[in-house]
């Protein structure tokens, strides 16, 4: 007997990305096309790269969320039409929006499933029945609701939840910050958020002296120890933020969470002793230290991240398998710096890591290096396994 | 000229209410109180004490419900203002709500005041703010629009919506709104508010005015918006017509307080706004700006910012170079699950650079220098060295001549 899990979303900043977080297990993915979207230096999707990461995602089983979540001006909307034609013609399983003008564009344009973006800030049952009732098949929940509040809503309205599992989180209620309109001269709702909440402040109250704090940076969502909460509240869709982030980043969050949540399926709970190394394994990328943010009490001050006092804890992507001749080679694309002596981990799609130490560098003519360098096509030995896209991580100096 | 303000506390409320025993003022205020209001300092009993005395002087009193609530909190508060009986027009002549689960709840128990929708936040578009009217047209009777439109856009919008509009005026801009308690924990737990001023490195601006209360942290811009010197000292024909626009709300909005000035100054300058309105903006002791009221030019530095790459990956795509190794071999990944690459293939190659070069595949070879006949999806081949050619460029199946 299997037990039900939610979907798991994982962000796809490139097409090369995709193809990461699919391989390792995400059941969809959400992507940019060149317009309409909120990361505005993202790789964002062409119209053939978006053809080529549907075929690829619809080819594993894995589906795609296109997003289209920019608070548009009236001008903006210039083009919308046709990208929704082709938004169709690529069969993408549904659209992610905020702005109301574009969901009504939508309706009088297409058959396009549409999801409600979180930044549209949909924090309660009464909301998210208004939103149903004007189209929408899905709602990303606001980050400030909890996961007991989100299995009342659930219980209240008939329609699909998605919450944040993992990954940065805005600080601000989504959509209610402009910080770069009027400081950068960037509208942050139509991609052109410059992190203010990230900077260090210098604060005076009453002429006091000054307390200097990162005190509006939020560390980040971490959601794996509530697993067993969001299947019991029935949340259908867990999604990771990070569109602008890594490959690492990318193949890592969906390894272990696809992982854990198929050990749930298989078991019905979460009583594993690879609980730890899953944890582990997303300390490994590129972080700010982790929250529970909200998802089971009120974002405490715990949750604000000070800088001085993180600790890093995270691992360097070595490269990338971009072809894996069984028994015979591996072609790998360097993607950070390594020596001979080092040790490299494989990520498998599937399964623990593999080990190996670099006893030597070689490039695909068979030219031998001391150091490999970014860009650099290296052919490395085969392992049982190993296949295109797999990651491999470094350990500089033979210590993991 | 229609007015509307905002009363934070009883200091404002006495200056309103003496205003208008010696000159016409606005006919409605806006009020709120703590436990759903973000700003107001009245507590419930408060408000409804407020509110009386303003409806003595014919004045029309709306309720701010702008906090963002959760759906626990949201139920419990709705809950109760429905069994107090603050949902009934008897009290106020209508609510002022942001949140759609707010708007939606009014409906679900037919509200009999007035709704004015606040549709500050990323409402820039007129489908989507005549999309919201149109949820309920028979109650919402204003739209209050973002304050980030310039003149143009609030002129197009009052004209073309068939309800009233509002303009925040005067006041501050909120630029962040955040329900976690950011600033208290650095200063110790005791106090219900606390007031900061924030300065960053990171940033051009200096001095923002940080507020926290109950319901979260709140930043605001470091120079408040005033229009009124460009509306009446500056005229040109979208001033007037913005003037003379019978369903356009000006609002004067006073977080934190209107500084040396009087309301009865305020009503008067208006009034008199060739002669008046320099000495009202110096008396304001807060600086101000026009915001984006002329001209909203948010999009440009980052269009400049999105990555114009244009590659075409349909027809006769086959994949991309991922090895160059000068006058020794190209390594080629093919990524079309349509093509593949036979020996004796033309290719195209087109670099990130827009280099274009040309190749007949005389030889492929594996990694191990094995020789092969024909390659596919996922595979990677060596063929001879092109120059100009560059990882990351394009190839395709250059049918031409065939
Ligand atoms: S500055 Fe921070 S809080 Fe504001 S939109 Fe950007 S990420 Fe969100």
């Amino acid at each position: 007997m299997t037990h039900w899990v939610p979907e798991l979303l994982a962000p796809a900043g490139s097409l090369e990305k995709l193809k990461v977080a699919v391989s390792y297990g995400a059941d969809a993915v959400y992507l940019g096309g060149q317009k309409f979207g909120l990361r505005s230096a993202a790789d964002n999707f062409t119209p053939s790269e978006l053809r080529e990461g549907v075929r690829f995602a619809h080819l594993h089983g894995s589906q795609v969320y296109v997003v289209l979540n920019s608070f548009l001006h009236d001008q903006d909307f210039e083009g919308l039409p046709e990208f929704l034609s082709l938004l169709e013609d690529c069969n993408v399983d549904a659209v992610i929006v905020s702005d109301r003008g574009v969901i009504e564009a939508i309706k009088e344009h297409s058959d396009l499933v549409i999801h409600l973006s979180t930044q549209a800030s949909c924090l309660n049952a009464a909301a998210a029945k208004l939103w149903k009732d004007l189209g929408v098949s899905r709602i990303v929940l606001g980050r400030e609701v909890s996961i007991d509040e989100a299995k009342r809503i659930k219980e209240k309205v008939d329609i699909e939840l998605e919450m944040f599992v993992h990954g940065s989180m805005c600080m601000a209620y989504s959509g209610n910050c402009v910080i770069s309109n009027y400081t950068q001269g960037r509208d942050s709702n139509r991609g052109g958020c410059a992190h203010s909440c990230r900077f260090e402040y210098s604060l005076t109250k009453n002429d006091e002296e000054k307390k200097y704090a990162h005190f509006m940076s939020s560390k980040d969502l971490q959601g794996i120890r509530q697993l067993d909460e969001f299947i019991n509240a029935g949340i259908d869709s867990l999604k990771v933020e990070g569109r602008m982030k890594s490959h690492h980043y990318a193949g890592t969050i969906s390894k272990v969470y696809s992982e854990a949540l198929s050990f749930y399926k298989n078991s019905g709970s979460f009583m594993s002793d690879d609980l730890y190394r899953w944890e582990e394994e997303l300390s490994k990328v590129s972080h700010r230290s982790y929250t529970s943010a909200s998802l089971e009490h009120t974002a405490g001050f715990d949750s604000i991240f000070d800088e001085r006092q993180h600790v890093s804890s995270e691992a360097n992507m070595a490269a990338i398998i971009l072809e894996a001749k069984e028994d015979q080679y591996i072609l790998a694309e360097v993607r950070s710096p390594f020596h001979v002596g080092d040790t490299l981990e494989y990520l498998p799609f599937n399964g623990e890591a593999i080990i190996s130490k670099v006893d030597s560098i070689i490039d695909a003519s068979g030219e031998s290096f001391e150091k490999s360098r970014p860009g650099m096509l290296l052919r490395l030995p085969a392992i049982k396994g190993a296949r295109a896209y797999n990651i491999i991580r470094v350990y500089p100096g033979g210590q993991l | 000229m229609n007015l509307s303000i905002a009363l934070y506390n009883q200091e404002m409320v006495d200056d309103f209410l003496s205003a208008l025993d010696l000159i016409d003022g606005p006919k409605e205020v806006i009020i709120g109180f703590k436990e759903i209001s973000r700003f107001f300092s009245f507590t419930k009993e408060e408000c409804l004490k407020e509110c009386a005395r303003l409806k003595e002087k014919n004045v029309l009193v709306y309720l701010q419900w702008d906090v963002l609530m959760t759906e626990n909190i949201f139920q419990s508060v709705f809950h109760s203002l429905k069994s107090q009986g603050l949902l009934t027009n008897e009290l106020f002549s209508g609510i002022r709500v942001q949140d759609p689960g707010a708007l939606q709840s009014l409906k679900e128990i037919n509200y009999e005041g007035d709704i004015h929708l606040l549709c500050e936040q990323g409402n820039h578009n007129l489908l989507g703010l005549k999309s919201w009217y149109n949820i309920w047209p028979e109650k919402i009777k204003r739209i209050i629009l973002s304050p980030e439109l310039p003149g143009t856009k609030v002129l197009e919008y009052a004209m073309a919506l068939p309800c009233d509009c509002e303009i925040l005026s005067w006041g501050p801009i909120l630029l962040f709104y955040t329900p976690r308690a950011l600033v208290s924990p650095l200063y110790g737990q005791d106090e219900d508010e606390i007031h900061v001023l924030g300065t960053s490195e990171e940033s051009p601006h200096k001095g923002f005015p940080i507020r926290e209360n109950v319901h979260g942290t709140f930043m605001l811009n470091t120079k408040d918006k005033f229009i009124f010197d460009e509306l009446f000292l500056e005229p040109d024909l979208l001033k007037s017509s913005l003037l003379k626009q019978k369903n356009l709300f000006w609002r004067l909005d006073f977080i934190e307080g209107p500084g040396e000035v009087t309301f009865a100054q305020i009503f008067k300058g208006l009034k008199n706004p060739l002669e008046s309105i320099e000495e009202l903006k110096r008396q304001y002791v807060r600086s101000v700006t026009k915001g984006f009221f002329r001209v909203n030019k948010t999009d440009v530095l980052f269009k400049k910012l999105k990555n114009s790459r244009l590659q075409d990956r349909s027809g006769d795509y086959l994949g991309e170079i991922v090895d160059v190794k000068k006058k020794k071999h190209l390594g080629l990944l093919i990524k079309s699950p349509n093509n593949s690459l036979k020996l004796g293939d033309r290719l195209r190659l087109m670099s990130p650079e827009g280099n274009e070069k040309v190749l007949t595949v005389e030889y492929m070879q594996d990694a191990l220098k094995n020789g092969i006949t024909e390659a596919t999806d996922g595979d990677i081949v060596f063929v001879s060295p092109v120059g100009g050619i560059s990882i990351r460029s394009m190839v395709y199946l250059d049918n031409s001549l065939s």
